[in-house]
């Protein structure tokens, strides 16, 4: 009963005509910034966060988080359409979704990216309104040596995106742990790898990095073509995903939304390694693990409810214990605070109408981008019908814009441009970009986990194994490392086989 | 010899009505405020509070960023590097930027920023958990004489509310783990999820101590009882000297920021300092109001060094 | 040149000078590892992984065979560097000379000069993106772009 009355306050705040007109304009905004690549929702919330003064503090936190989740579902348009992530969350989606859209199935691409979202954004109202205090009482165990074997499992995850070489795929990931290292070190702060460049104290950014590697290769690799495939588009009826895609995606989607709720809980794991993780399970779970990497539906279905109930259960942090899970939810707290309200276990009982109308309305700001972006879809397939000598120099102009504002600086243009030629080389020798960006993302919270779990133990490596969690989270690692690789021992142990028996 | 000064005289009008010009457009566009501590910890909930009031008063957005790590070091390194134009801002302690240069190699230098404004000053003690075996300073003693090496998590390394602890720690002969994080919310994270035994609290801990998740067992960096809560003991109740005293809470801008500028930044956070709403937030913290002028702060800035490098000579944290 | 090796050859030498820089960053000790720490494990790692794509380069299958020049045979990669500079020039002028200048000669340059498409879409494409991207910039999100010398 007690949590039907909830719903029911939740109701009848989110209902109310302002909340309902600011959670489609954070909506609306939060979507043309996740389709615009480069800038993030960090930059619009804190730039737009005057306008919520005027305004009550629910009204306020229901148009920073309709922005927040808008620029979700905006940011897969961009991986989809022209292969540049619109941010960390997006990278896995361009793996398959570009090479859907490429082989004329962007509609069903968009599409099953946007149910997908919505059902996992249903399911992480839910999990938020039934299982927030348990889930935030449990992620409070997950301490510097748990992150760490996280982040080891995620490592080891990547070699699952891997479409040729496992070997290459970890070497990359080592290079983007490397790559994420340039900068200001956060335990000491002296400079890293930084050339005596300043601009690099505050590290690479994640949009040059990723725009560079994906798009800008991309780019670089087409003009090279003498002759440029229009993409094939079919007609009308093919906008949207149909039944059998529908029946690849739907055990995806719910895994996908598991995951994604689990680990979208942690401060400083969310959406990025929720993407990836899904997108691994599906490989290894797939009778048909080859497709992945060219056009695979659940490839899309799975990281999108991934890291879309993951942006849901990141609140759960920071409306139950008031710790913000990333960036984003850090301005939200900000938010809060100047509305006078202290987020933190006491937080829901004495705000009821905040938690609850919060609630209820991300479910609506759910229902909302639904209907903002599916009819959206006919009208980007259209685009993709754009001569190519036409379209590249605009999405390189796009790009080259997204990237300069988020610090109005010349040293990122000139990184993505560096990223853009590494990326070139990189695929010409079958090297594959995704796991370096991703390595990238961990790689801070690798090695502060690290550091920090080693100071804690004394030194002693042990307290990975001694530590339940932690240990569990390595010995997955290890199963996982040791099954990716037994497949191509077997096989080149039949190969020998068959080799020397033919020699007979 | 005519031309040579009628042309430098020409110049400098030019450029001291394009430095005018620029002084009385700002601000006109969003101004970043880099904080140097992470989300939810004091330094960023007083920062945060103060950009509110001063957006109103600029009439442009202020965003902030969060640069923890170091101990406000990562953040004050970054800040060295950016164009003193009034559009790069950092909420970062005195002690960050005076005193730890003693201490460690950084990437920085005092005179490398100009402070606009203190408005209040950090505060500190030893936290634990509520559930906790040891229930006050003297049993919390003994049974770190009993188990040596307790951890211990604080704002960064060699932060006031570490070095607060250290000489707690030199008092009492007793030896403890540091681990550094990123600000005060993490430190509570960390202490709520009995990752480490006990923290070095700096302010946002207070609402935890009063819902009953957390107790504080002793208070630095005063050297009277909080008249708020006189069962909290001070140094001097355990026999021990003082611990260091507070640093403060600037705002600052890379050096070179013209005059105009600072002028009009200064004014605007000591209006939204000494309003009503600001000061009950600090209250809410036990934060005191120390407010201080720019220029009040840069001139205490010697004296600050100087008391410092003897009290890290007498407690052996540096070899004289 | 066998295109794996060479690729591996670099890898191995980015992997060595992570390596070579974190021993001046510190490695500290166990209980207190120092800056270089990570950089030293994943530096060797990126190295070891490089020795076995190097080893791996000597089996005989096709994708290990490629040479070096097949990897742009039969492509315009004239065309790939000089988008390249085009775009280094870009960013080299874009805050000198401002946001108009710059993206308007970009997409002219690209679209008319590189890709000899006609007059009017190479002039009417880039002017109405530009000019709706400016709007976007400057009235929905608040962004300033670069005015450049000229003012605009």
């Amino acid at each position: 009963m007690d949590l039907f009355d909830n719903i029911l306050t939740g109701l009848s705040v989110a209902f109310q005509w302002h909340n309902l007109l600011f959670c489609f304009v954070g909506c609306f905004i939060g979507t043309l910034i996740g389709v615009l690549p480069g800038l993030g929702p960090v930059g619009a919330m804190s730039i737009l966060l005057p306008i919520t003064f005027g305004i009550s503090p629910v009204t306020a936190i229901i148009m920073l988080s309709g922005i927040y989740y808008g620029a979700q579902y905006g940011g897969s348009t961009t991986s989809i359409l022209v292969g540049i992530p619109g941010e960390a969350a997006s990278v896995v989606t361009t793996l398959d979704g570009h090479q859907m859209a490429l082989q004329g199935r962007a509609g069903p691409a968009l599409g099953i990216s946007a149910f997908a979202s919505f059902i996992a954004g249903t399911i992480g109202v839910l999990g938020l309104m039934l299982l927030a205090p348990p889930l935030a009482s449990l992620a409070l165990r997950f301490g510097p040596p748990e992150y760490f074997a996280l982040m080891i499992m995620g490592l080891i995850i990547l070699t699952y995106l891997a479409q040729k070489s496992m070997v290459k795929s970890l070497m990359m990931a080592g290079v983007g742990v490397l790559v994420g290292v340039v900068g200001l070190d956060t335990m000491t702060g002296l400079p890293r790898f930084t050339f005596g460049i300043p601009d690099l104290f505050d590290g690479i950014g994640i949009a040059p990095l990723a725009m560079g590697l994906f798009g800008v290769s991309e780019i670089l690799l087409n003009v090279e073509q003498t002759i440029k495939q229009g993409v094939v588009v079919d007609r009308v009826k093919n906008l949207l995903p149909n039944l059998a895609d529908w029946k690849a995606s739907y055990k995806p989607i719910l895994r996908g939304s598991l995951s994604g709720f689990l680990l979208g809980i942690l401060p400083g794991g969310g959406a990025v390694l929720a993407s990836f993780i899904s997108y691994g399970t599906e490989k290894r779970l797939s009778k048909t693990p080859e497709r992945f990497g060219h056009g695979a539906i659940e490839g899309v279905a799975a990281p999108e409810a991934a890291n879309n109930s993951a942006a849901q259960a990141a609140f759960i942090p920071l409306l139950t214990l008031g710790v913000p899970a990333n960036a984003v939810m850090g301005i939200l707290l900000g938010a809060l605070m100047i509305h006078g309200i202290t987020p933190g276990p006491m937080m829901i009982e004495k705000n009821p109408e905040l938690f609850w109308g919060t609630v209820t309305s991300m479910y609506l700001g759910n229902i909302m981008l639904l209907v903002l972006n599916l009819p959206l879809i006919g009208l980007w397939v259209k685009l993709l019908r754009v001569q190519y000598a036409v379209l590249f120099p605009l999405i390189l102009f796009i790009a080259l814009i997204g990237a300069y504002v988020i610090n109005s600086s010349e040293v990122d243009l000139y990184l993505m441009l560096l990223f853009g030629v590494i990326g070139y080389l990189m695929r010409k020798f079958e090297y594959e970009p995704a796991p370096l960006v991703l390595a990238f993302v961990l790689s801070p919270i690798l090695e502060d986990s690290l550091r920090q779990s080693l100071i804690i133990s004394g030194g002693s490596m042990s307290i990975f194994v001694t530590r339940p969690i932690a240990a569990g989270f390595l010995f997955l690692a290890a199963v996982l490392l040791v099954s990716a690789v037994l497949p191509s021992v077997r096989q080149k142990r039949s190969k020998l086989v068959a080799q020397a028996d033919e020699n007979n | 010899m005519r031309f040579k000064s009628f042309a430098k005289s020409i110049l400098t009008t030019v450029l001291v009505c394009a430095a005018s010009q620029a002084a009385a457009a700002f601000p006109d566009k969003p101004i970043t405020m880099y904080v140097a501590f992470s989300a939810g910890g004091t330094t960023d909930i007083t920062a945060r509070a103060l950009a509110q009031g001063a957006e109103k008063i600029l009439g442009v957005p202020i965003a902030i960023e969060n640069k923890g790590g170091g101990g406000a070091t990562v953040a004050n390194g970054l800040l060295a590097t950016k164009k003193p134009d009034g559009y790069n801002l950092l909420a970062t302690s005195t002690g960050s930027i005076t005193v730890r240069p003693l201490l460690v190699k950084l990437a920085y230098a005092p005179k490398d920023f100009r402070v606009l404004i203190q408005y209040t000053s950090y505060i500190g003690g030893l936290v634990v958990r509520a559930d906790a075996p040891y229930k006050n300073v003297n049993e919390f003693i003994a049974y770190a004489k009993a188990h040596p090496g307790m951890t211990y998590a604080s704002s960064g390394p060699h932060t006031q509310q570490q070095v607060g602890v250290e000489s707690f720690a030199r008092c009492n002969g007793l030896t403890f783990k540091h681990m550094p994080t990123k600000g005060g919310a993490n430190s509570n994270t960390a202490l709520m999820g009995s990752h480490v035994d006990f923290i070095a609290g700096s302010g946002s801990h207070l609402p935890l101590v009063e819902q009953g998740q957390f107790n504080e067992l002793i208070i630095f960096h005063q050297d009277e009882r909080d008249p708020a809560r006189p069962n909290i003991p001070v140094m001097k109740d355990i026999n021990c000297p003082p611990t260091n005293p507070p640093n403060g809470m600037i705002i600052v801008s890379p050096a070179g920021l013209p005059d105009a500028i600072a002028d009009k930044l200064s004014a605007a956070f000591k209006q939204v300092a000494d309003s009503a709403e600001f000061k009950a937030l600090l209250a809410k913290y036990n934060l005191p109001e120390t407010y201080m002028s720019g220029p009040e702060v840069q001139k205490g800035f010697p004296a600050e060094i100087e008391w410092y490098k003897k009290y890290f000579t007498d407690i052996g944290m540096i070899k004289p | 040149m066998n295109a794996e090796r060479l690729a591996s050859l670099f890898w191995f030498v980015l992997g060595a000078a992570a390596v070579y820089g974190s021993l001046d960053l510190g490695l500290g000790q166990m209980g207190q590892p120092g800056s270089g720490f990570l950089t030293f494990v994943a530096g060797c790692f990126v190295a070891l992984m490089a020795v076995i794509v190097f080893v791996q380069s000597y089996r005989v299958d096709a994708a290990a065979q490629r040479r070096l020049s097949e990897l742009w045979k039969g492509v315009k990669w004239q065309r790939a560097i000089l988008i390249t500079i085009l775009i280094a020039i870009f960013i080299a002028v874009f805050e000198t000379l401002g946001f108009f200048i710059c993206s308007f000669a970009l997409l002219f340059i690209i679209m008319k000069w590189l890709e000899g498409l006609d007059w009017k879409i190479s002039v009417l494409v880039p002017a109405f993106t530009i000019a709706g991207t400016y709007l976007l910039f400057k009235t929905v999100l608040k962004i300033s772009l670069p005015a450049g010398i000229f003012g605009f």
